[in-house]
Formats: structure tokens, sequence, C-alpha cells
């Protein structure tokens, strides 16, 4: 069976197992840098998103908090 | 089932010039030293039948990493295999174009040649979709396996495992994931830290405030006016402030300010603070005060002007009249000049007096002195003789006439130099007299300038007049400044109402500052960060999921793959090293604790760990054992099995016992061996039965790549 397939085969969650149909086929494509690009690019979603809600804060209270 | 017929070659890896071979035999042997390009013919299969699959890290094989396909030596690079199945033939080709592209080409049994992705579809049908994975665990030993199994470090050798049972995906995914090192915590660290900021900010605020309301109780205000009615209370107490100073001196303040509203500090401090610099600039008292101001430097000036061109006038009379003293009026020095013209005049004629006797005299000693005179004691003017007349002549011009004559000449020079004297004298008076007439002149025009420009009539002293003038507008001043001093307290006093509304205001922004830092942690934006915080961890979490899934993945795959091998093995192994203590071996997968991966362990037939007691050779044959099993064990579409260097750490006996299996593999597959192991090849040479061909790569070199001897064909191709 095909690896892709066989680690789907322990996820229980959907969304993990979208993340891991991401991860899978970027290897595919570009080997071990794509899988670094791949989760770079979810975590930088993450990490943006953050960055401008503590800016906002930040503004709130008069400064770096 | 396929086989390969045939394999031409050109600029792949280590060849340069076009080479054949031919491996319709059931052993083709590759015997050569190290680095003799045996490996790249065997290589060149793999790239034809898998392209770009067999290149890179996934490929669980470390040189794979930044292979070059392409020979540097040469512009062109393909390899084309001549495959067999059944009766048809095809001839697979692939051109290399770059580093991410070749072109592959198939021509089919009928003769006709497909391209692109028709050849693919094609190639993929030929190899029963057999993949690159499949081939290395079942169809090609590559040399790197077995030395990897061979190193002492399990990591290493759990990795070569791996790689022979075909889990080095899952291995490289795993090593890709932690590469990037996603922390769960890393967002709500920050959230934490955060967190503690604010309280110290708050802290902070805390203690500005309380130092700031000291300030204005210190100054008067009370804490309840320290609010924002007390502010506005303020601001309308400043507005009325002005309204009457501006009121007292009759001036009006602008309507901007008059319609400000209070509630809008920043607009109404500035606009305050305008009020107080116009109001200050434009003030009556200080319009007059400026005018005295300039009046009184008017008159210091004109002053100054004034004692200046007085001095100098006083100055140069006062050397005048020095110089009278000295000297006497011009009168007098013109009378001397006159008498001393009339005394050089006398003298003057009684030289030429004398000197008219003294011609004569001369003449008549010229005459006497004479040839054509006999008698010389005759006067030639008169006729009276005299004896010794012409000495007598002689005696005298010289004592009388010529004595005279210099002692006139004598006093004319120094009457002369007298008269010199005196004109000089008369000059230098009438310079003097020049000078004070002048400067006379210029202390006039200021006296007059000043005079009219302060009224001051021609008899008046000026310089008191000014004086005068000085000292009441000095006390004109004072007096002014007095008021100036008394309006600009009051305007103090309202500036210092506007900087204590300012501290109000800063303690207010303090406090409202404040109280949003207390709040935000109860803000939706805070929430909002809290989720993204909890989203981080929970991506966090599914890569942690992740990883889990596929390790255990990679071991399920591996206790089901050892299950169906793990009886061949144990047989090839015992066959090959026929090991006096190890008559059956058990191959068992556990998961590696620490790394996580893959962990397997070989035992004998008493459940006792076998590698501590294997020697280099055995660990050789068990990985060959594993590769052999795995090969039988594949339903493969392939003919075939590659040997690359299979014999690197065999010893002698374990090599027959590797050629004997070899023979019985030859009765139903083709082999392809390459190795520069003399005995090897001696024993593979005996125990094989079937017919053999042996490709012998005595030489290479970077231009000509290798140089290999065999037979050839009609063409002059190595057969």
């Amino acid at each position: 069976m095909e690896v892709k397939e066989n680690v789907k085969k322990f996820l229980e969650e959907d969304e993990t197992k979208r993340l891991w149909e991401r991860i899978y086929e970027r290897f595919k494509e570009k080997g071990m840098d794509g899988i670094k690009k791949v989760l770079e690019e979810e975590a930088k979603k993450i990490q943006g998103e953050f960055e401008r809600i503590k800016k906002n804060i930040e503004k709130q209270i008069g400064g770096e908090a | 089932m396929i086989g390969i017929t045939r394999v031409k070659i050109r600029g792949f890896r280590g060849f340069t010039d076009e080479q054949e071979f031919d491996f319709s035999s059931p052993i083709t042997i590759l015997f050569g030293e190290n680095g003799k390009g045996k490996s790249s013919l065997l290589n060149s299969i793999e790239w034809c039948l898998f392209g770009n699959d067999c290149i890179g890290e996934d490929t669980g094989i470390r040189e794979r990493i930044d292979w070059e396909v392409k020979n540097r030596n040469t512009k062109e690079c393909y390899v084309e295999i001549e495959i067999k199945e059944n009766d048809k033939e095809y001839t697979v080709r692939r051109v290399w174009k770059s580093k991410t592209k070749d072109e592959l080409s198939i021509m089919l049994p009928e003769g006709r040649t497909i391209y692109g992705e028709e050849a693919k579809k094609e190639l993929v049908k030929l190899t029963k979709n057999f993949s690159f994975k499949d081939f290395l665990t079942s169809i090609y030993q590559h040399q790197e396996v077995i030395r990897f199994f061979l190193v002492q470090k399990p990591q290493y050798r759990n990795e070569a495992i791996d790689r022979l049972l075909g889990l080095s995906e899952y291995r490289n995914i795993i090593d890709g994931i932690n590469k990037v090192g996603i922390k769960g915590e890393t967002l709500q660290d920050e959230i934490d830290k955060m967190s503690e900021k604010v309280k110290t900010k708050i802290e902070v605020w805390e203690e500005q405030i309380e130092e700031k309301k000291k300030e204005l109780n210190n100054k008067g205000i009370q804490d309840k006016e320290i609010s924002e009615d007390g502010a506005k209370n303020l601001s309308a107490n400043i507005k009325n402030s002005l309204e009457e100073f501006s009121q007292k001196i009759n001036l009006n303040l602008t309507e901007t300010f008059l319609t400000a509203d209070g509630s809008d500090f920043a607009k109404f401090y500035a606009l305050a603070k305008q009020e107080i610099t116009r109001l200050r600039s434009e003030m009556p008292d200080i319009k007059k005060q400026k005018e005295i101001f300039e009046k009184l430097s008017r008159i210091k000036q004109d002053l100054n002007n004034y004692k200046s061109a007085q001095d100098v006038f006083s100055e140069k009379n006062k050397l005048l009249q020095e110089f009278i003293q000295r000297n006497g009026k011009i009168d007098e020095l013109k009378k001397k000049k006159t008498d001393k013209e009339k005394e050089i005049k006398g003298k003057e004629k009684e030289k030429e007096e004398i000197s008219l006797l003294a011609v004569l005299i001369e003449k008549a000693i010229k005459y006497l002195k004479s040839d054509m005179v006999i008698n010389k004691n005759t006067c030639p003017v008169c006729g009276t003789e005299k004896e010794g007349l012409l000495d007598q002549l002689e005696k005298d011009y010289q004592e009388k006439y010529e004595k005279q004559l210099e002692e006139i000449n004598k006093e004319l020079e120094e009457k002369k130099n007298e008269l010199k004297k005196i004109e000089d004298l008369i000059s230098e008076y009438k310079k003097k007299e020049e000078d004070k007439m002048k400067f006379e002149g210029e202390f006039k025009k200021v006296s007059e300038s000043i005079g009219n420009a302060w009224g001051i009539g021609e008899r008046d002293d000026i310089e008191n007049c000014l004086n005068n003038f000085k000292n009441t507008y000095e006390d004109e001043l004072k007096e002014i400044e007095i008021t100036v001093k008394k309006k600009q307290e009051e305007l103090n006093k309202i500036e210092g109402k506007i900087d204590i509304l300012s501290r109000i205001h800063e303690v207010l922004k303090l406090e409202s500052q404040m109280e949003k830092a207390r709040n935000i942690e109860r803000s939706d934006d805070w929430q909002k960060l809290q989720e993204k915080a909890d989203e981080y961890k929970k991506f966090a979490e599914e890569i942690k999921d992740i990883i889990s899934a596929v390790k255990q993945a990679s071991t399920d795959e591996a206790k089901s793959k050892i299950e169906s091998v793990k009886e061949k093995i144990s047989e090839y192994f015992t066959t090959i090293t026929n090991h006096p203590m190890i008559s059956k071996i058990n191959f068992e997968v556990s998961v590696d604790t620490r790394t996580g991966g893959n962990s397997y362990e070989f035992k004998d037939q008493d459940g006792k760990n076998i590698i501590p007691v294997l020697s280099q050779g055995n660990l050789n044959a068990l990985a060959l054992s594993i590769f052999l099993a795995l090969a039988e064990s594949q339903d493969s579409p392939f003919n075939f099995l590659i040997f690359d260097d299979p014999s690197q750490s065999l010893g002698s006996a374990e090599k027959e016992e590797f050629c004997k299996i070899l023979n019985k593999i030859a009765e139903q597959r083709n082999l392809m061996i390459s190795t520069m192991d003399k005995e090897f090849n001696e024993k593979l040479k005996d125990k094989i039965l079937k017919q053999e061909k042996i490709y012998e790569f005595k030489n290479w070199t970077p231009t000509k790549g290798p140089e290999v001897e065999g037979d050839k064909n009609e063409y002059g191709c190595i057969l």
C-alpha cells in the first residue's frame, strides 16, 4: 500500500489527515524542502494573524506590551 | 516478465563516448577496480527506467543527493535499453535535458516510436507499475546498503534495514518534519510574556499617577479636582480669566479660542497657549515700551555721534594752537620769510660785485702772463708801474677775492636753508588749519542734524538737551516696566492654570490607559490572540500526531514485510554463514524509544541477540539474506537481479555459499553482478553453471570514460 494511505490509517482527525496529505504531496514534489515549506506556510498563517492582533492590542494600551 | 538484453550508454555519470553492452546472457559479470565505471553502468539501467525518481534524498541513498546524471565532459547524455517481454522487443531511451528535465521515448515492437506521456504510460504498463522503491528492495542490491549494514552503530544499521525493506520514505518524512521544529508553546509563551509586561506597565503607571497627583496636591489641587469635571471647570476658568484680561488691555480674543470646546483638551491647550503668546506681544504697554526703547537707543547713538565729532574737531584745533604757540602766527611767519628773502638778495648782489672785480684781476693776470707783454710790471688797466705787479696780483686774487667769495657763498647757503624751514612751517600751518576747518564743518553738520531731529535750538547745548531727553525717557520706561510686569504676572498665573490643566489631563490619560490595560485580558482581541495560540498548539499537536502515525505505519509495514520473509532470511543466512552458534535467526521490529524510528533485532534460536557475535562477513551475509528474501517474495515484473559489490566483507566460505545460492537463482532469473573481488569473480565463474558474459573494466579517464574489455559485435560494440 502507498505510504500516504498507510499513514492515514493511523490518523483520526480529518483536519490532521488533510495536513498529512499536503505534507506528503509536497514531499513527493520537492522532498524535505517541500515539507519545510508546507509546515512553515501553515505556521506563518497562524503567526501572521497572531502578530496582527498583538499589534492591535499594543496600540490599545499605548505601545509595546 | 521482462528482461534487459542490451544497454547503450553515452555521457551518463562515468561514461563519455557511446558504449554498448550485451545483457542477454543469464549471468553478466562486471569486473574491475573501484571507480572504473561498473556502478555507472548499473545505475544507467535504473535511470533509464525510473528517471529522476532515482535521484535525491527520498531515494534513501545518501550518494543520490546532488547526484550528477550528465558527465561534465560530454554534450550529450542518454541511455537506451532493449527490453524483451516474451518475444516482443522494446527499446526504451531516456535523454537528459537538464537537472529537472529528460525526454523519454519507446520504440514499440512494431517499429513505431512513442514519446512523452504516451511513452511514460507504456513504461508503467511494461514494468507493471513497479516503483523505484520496489526496484531498490527486490531487484537492485546497492553497495551503500551493505556498507551501512557493516557499520556497528545501530542507528545506521536500522537505517540500512529500513532501506532494504523499502521504508526510507517514512524515515525521510520524519526527518523533514523534525527539521522544521514547530513548538506548540511558542505563541502561548508570547501571550504569557505580554501578560507580564502589561502587569509591569500598570505598576509603572500607578506610580506615575501617584507622583503626578502629589505634585498637583502640592500646587493646591485637590483629588476631586483631578477628574473630567475638574478639568472642565478649570478650562472654563481659564477662558474667563483670559476674557477679563483681554478686555482690560482693550484687545479681543480670537473666535477660534472663544468657541473652543474644553473637552477637547489638546486643542484647547494649544489655543490657550497661542492666545497667551499673542496677548503678551500685542499688549499696548508692550508697544509703548518698545517705542521708548527705540527712542533711547537713538538718543544714545546721537550722543555718541555728537561727542565723537566734537572730540575730533577739538583735537585738530588744539594741534593748530600748539603750532602757533611754538612757531608764531601765520603773518609773523610770512614776515620772517620776506625778511629772509631780502637778506639773500643783498648777499647775492655783494657776491656779484666781488665776482666782477675778481674777473678783471683774473684777466689782467692772464694778460700779464702772456708772451706779448714784455713789461710785466705795468698795469694793463691803469698803466701804473709797480715792481712785482704780477706776483702781487696773483697773491691778492688768491687771498682776497677767492676767500671773500667762499664766505659769501657759505652765508648764502645758510640763509637759503633758513628760508626753506620758514616755508615748511608755513605749509604745515596751512595743513593744520585746513584740518581744523574740515572737522569744524563736520561737527557743525552733526550738531545741525541732531538739533533738527530732536528740535534743539542753535543756541542750546545739544549734549545737555540729549541727556535731558534720555533721563525723561528712562523714567517713563521704568513706569511702563512696572505696569507690564504686573500684566505679565497676570498672564503667568493664567498660564500656570493651563499647565495644571495639562497635568490633570496627563493623569486622566494615564488612568484611562491603565484601565484599558487592566481590562485588556478580558477584551475580544485578547480572546482572539488566545485562540490563535491554541490554534498553533493544535497545529503542533497535529504534526506530532502525523509523526506518530508515520512511525506507526513504518513499523506496521516493516512488521508485515518481515513476517513474510523472516523464514527465508534465516535460511539464506544460515546457508551462507554456516555459523556454528546460529541455527536459526528471528528478525523482529520495534519502535526505537530514543529516535522514534524502527529498531531491528536479530535473535538466535534461543532468543539471544546475535549482532554482538556476528563478524563483518556475517553482517554482510545478513544484509544479502534480507535482500534475497525480499527479492524472492516480491511479485516482480523483472526477470533479473542486480548486485553491486555484494561480497564486500564476506569470507571465502561465505562467498562460495553465496555463489551457490546465486547459481540456484540463475536458473530462474538473469543476474547482473558488479565486483572488484577477484576471489568472488573466480568463484562466480566456477560455481555458476549458466552461460556467463564478463566485462572487464580496466581503466577509466575523465575524457574517455571506462575502458572495457569484452567480446565485440560486427559494429565494434562490446558484446
